[in-house]
């Protein structure tokens, strides 16, 4: 899965590195400067790399938490987003990062205390609101846990701080850690879902709709609030078929009282991402759909895109109470 | 196509003899080539390699995203002479850039980083490969093509314990003789990497029949380009009786804009 790594040489010494180092002994393993010079680098081709991307370990030295974009949110007062790690280890096709960055090897910020304090400090700041901090941006929040062991440093610090909520962002099944302790109640475990056949089609690398059903199941058994996320709603000829049976699938297997929210949102994409998609991957299906460009965003055209959200949206809510609903459109 | 750079002709020999690349005429570099191989002898230093390059690009009107290769001898700290290296991070000492060449998983081959230098050196930091010329050949590569398509290797020729004082040509063809074979699996690998390149972007068939066929402004090329792939994603590949009825660019567009309006898209 990971062919070479590249360390910083500012923390080449540090403890959890060291530790992951152990672990990929067997790897090739590269000082450098600074991650920019690898991951920043012009004339790299995403889609080439992600056949063997490396692992770079890094610091951070600022903009550990950032305001969430408008959209971004589920009942919450405050919003925030923070990515202790750059790229994913899926390759879905509709993903933006593959059309935001230039190199599809995978960084992660090793200096997890200084997410802890920016978030402890944020948190403070509005004591008498709820702040989300969402952590599935930039990475899935958990499918490198083994090696990033990060879930398990952070959710000790939201122990300790009742205003703050965290949003794990996945679709993966590296849940042993969480069903490992006791489940904390500002901590919301999302899971993206789509119909079996965009799974297949376009989630390579993920989790099955089944497992994550599974993990879901497992999670909500142990007492974990969940997150339900349909984003984005990809359009094809029966999608209305599939879309319905997705939700009868998964409402079926969970109990909705112990489902914090579900979202739901369009497939929209910033046109320079999508530019760049288009370029690294010209065959693809999804990009040789009717999309339309609108204010710099490029989206399905609106009749069509409004059709489906209303349609999705109907069949959600005959599964769920509306104050669970957060629509992201 | 591949592009291989290297400093001496003495270095080059060994290649030009396996591939029997023949010699181009009239050259201000030498430029020796086969149909899959151009090679370039550049002289020795960071601004000869830099010309050479760009005069080999131009001379065999080379397209962007061709294969470049770079090798030649180094010297090592304490590596025996004759040990082949894979570069894997290259150090310009003037200016302290690094540039970290792509890492394949099936090449055999020890690795090190390398330090180019502006004039020869006796003192070796460990572990460190030196030369002069791996910066020149990075930097000027990466205009030419992507980081996936670039590879150096290295021969070592002189340690500390035994200096390079002149280079000797019959050395340093002896050296590389000795083991060409990882030098090989390298030029093997970068053409297999160049294939699978082509696989994905080369220029559609299809798209160049159009354009001999009838006439586009840039502006049309382009969208045209755009919906053949778009066509080929979602329509019936072989439902392409309308188009052979098109009289011009400006038909041939709306007949795949009427395809793509039409298609079903499926998952």
């Amino acid at each position: 899965m990971i062919s070479t790594l590249y360390i910083e040489k500012e923390v080449l010494e540090e403890k959890r590195v060291l530790d992951i180092r152990q672990r990929f002994d067997h790897l090739e393993t590269i000082e450098c400067e600074h991650y920019g010079e690898i991951f920043n680098r012009k004339a790299q081709n995403f889609r080439l790399q992600k056949q063997n991307p490396a692992l770079i370990l890094a610091k951070k030295h600022k903009g550990f938490v950032l305001p969430a974009p408008e959209s971004y949110g589920i009942g919450g007062d405050k919003n925030y987003y923070f990515s202790h790690m750059m790229n994913c280890i899926y390759d879905c096709r509709y993903c933006f990062l593959q059309g935001m960055y230039r190199s599809a090897n995978y960084v992660v910020f090793v200096n997890f205390q200084s997410f802890a304090d920016e978030i402890r400090k944020i948190s403070e700041q509005h004591v008498d609101e709820s702040v989300y901090f969402f952590s599935g941006y930039d990475c899935d929040s958990l499918a490198l846990e083994p090696v990033t062991k990060f879930i398990d440093f952070i959710l000790p610090v939201f122990e300790k701080l009742p205003n703050a909520f965290l949003e794990l962002r996945t679709k993966s099944t590296q849940i042993r850690g969480l069903l490992d302790r006791p489940a904390l109640d500002n901590c919301i475990v999302a899971f993206s879902l789509s119909p079996d056949n965009i799974v297949k089609s376009l989630e390579a690398k993920t989790a099955s709709l089944e497992k994550r059903i599974d993990a879901l199941q497992k999670l909500q058994s142990k007492g974990w609030l969940i997150g339900l996320r349909f984003d984005p709603l990809i359009y094809f000829d029966n999608y209305k078929e599939e879309y319905t049976n997705l939700f009868e699938k998964v409402f079926a297997a969970l109990d909705v009282d112990r489902i914090h929210s579900v979202s739901l949102g369009g497939f929209r994409m910033p046109e320079k991402f999508f530019k760049n998609m288009v370029k690294l991957y010209p065959e693809e299906k999804l990009f040789a759909s009717t999309l339309e460009e609108d204010g710099g965003m490029i989206s399905y055209e609106k009749n069509l895109e409004q059709a489906m959200l209303e349609y999705c949206e109907n069949e959600l809510l005959k599964h769920m109470p509306k104050e669970k609903y957060f629509p992201c459109f | 196509m591949l592009n291989i750079v290297c400093a001496l002709h003495c270095e080059a020999k060994p290649i030009i003899d396996f591939y029997k690349l023949s010699a181009l005429s009239d050259c201000v570099f030498p430029i020796y080539s086969n149909e899959q191989i151009n090679l370039v002898v550049t002289g020795i230093g960071k601004v000869d390699t830099a010309a050479a390059m760009a005069y080999l690009f131009t001379k065999t009107l080379e397209q962007k995203n061709s294969a470049w290769l770079n090798y030649g001898i180094a010297g090592h700290k304490n590596a025996m002479l004759g040990d082949w290296f894979n570069v894997n991070k290259i150090t310009e000492s003037s200016t302290a850039i690094n540039w970290y060449p792509s890492r394949f998983q099936n090449i055999d081959c020890l690795t090190a980083s390398l330090k180019t230098v502006d004039n020869p050196v006796s003192l070796y930091e460990p572990e460190k490969l030196y030369d002069m010329e791996a910066s020149s050949f990075m930097s000027t590569a990466l205009k030419f093509s992507g980081i996936e398509l670039i590879q150096l290797m290295k021969v070592v020729s002189d340690n500390e314990e035994s200096h390079l004082v002149e280079i000797n040509k019959k050395h340093v063809q002896k050296l590389l003789l000795k083991n060409l074979d990882p030098l090989i699996s390298m030029i093997a690998v970068l053409q297999q990497h160049k294939k699978d390149f082509d696989e994905i972007y080369a220029v559609d068939d299809f798209y160049m029949n159009l354009l001999e066929k009838w006439h586009f402004t840039q502006y049309q090329k382009k969208e045209v380009e755009r919906l053949i792939q778009r066509w080929k994603a979602i329509c019936n590949k072989d439902d392409t009786d309308g188009l052979e009825k098109c009289q011009d660019a400006k038909q041939v567009i709306a007949w795949y804009k009427m395809q793509l309006n039409e298609a079903q898209v499926m998952f």
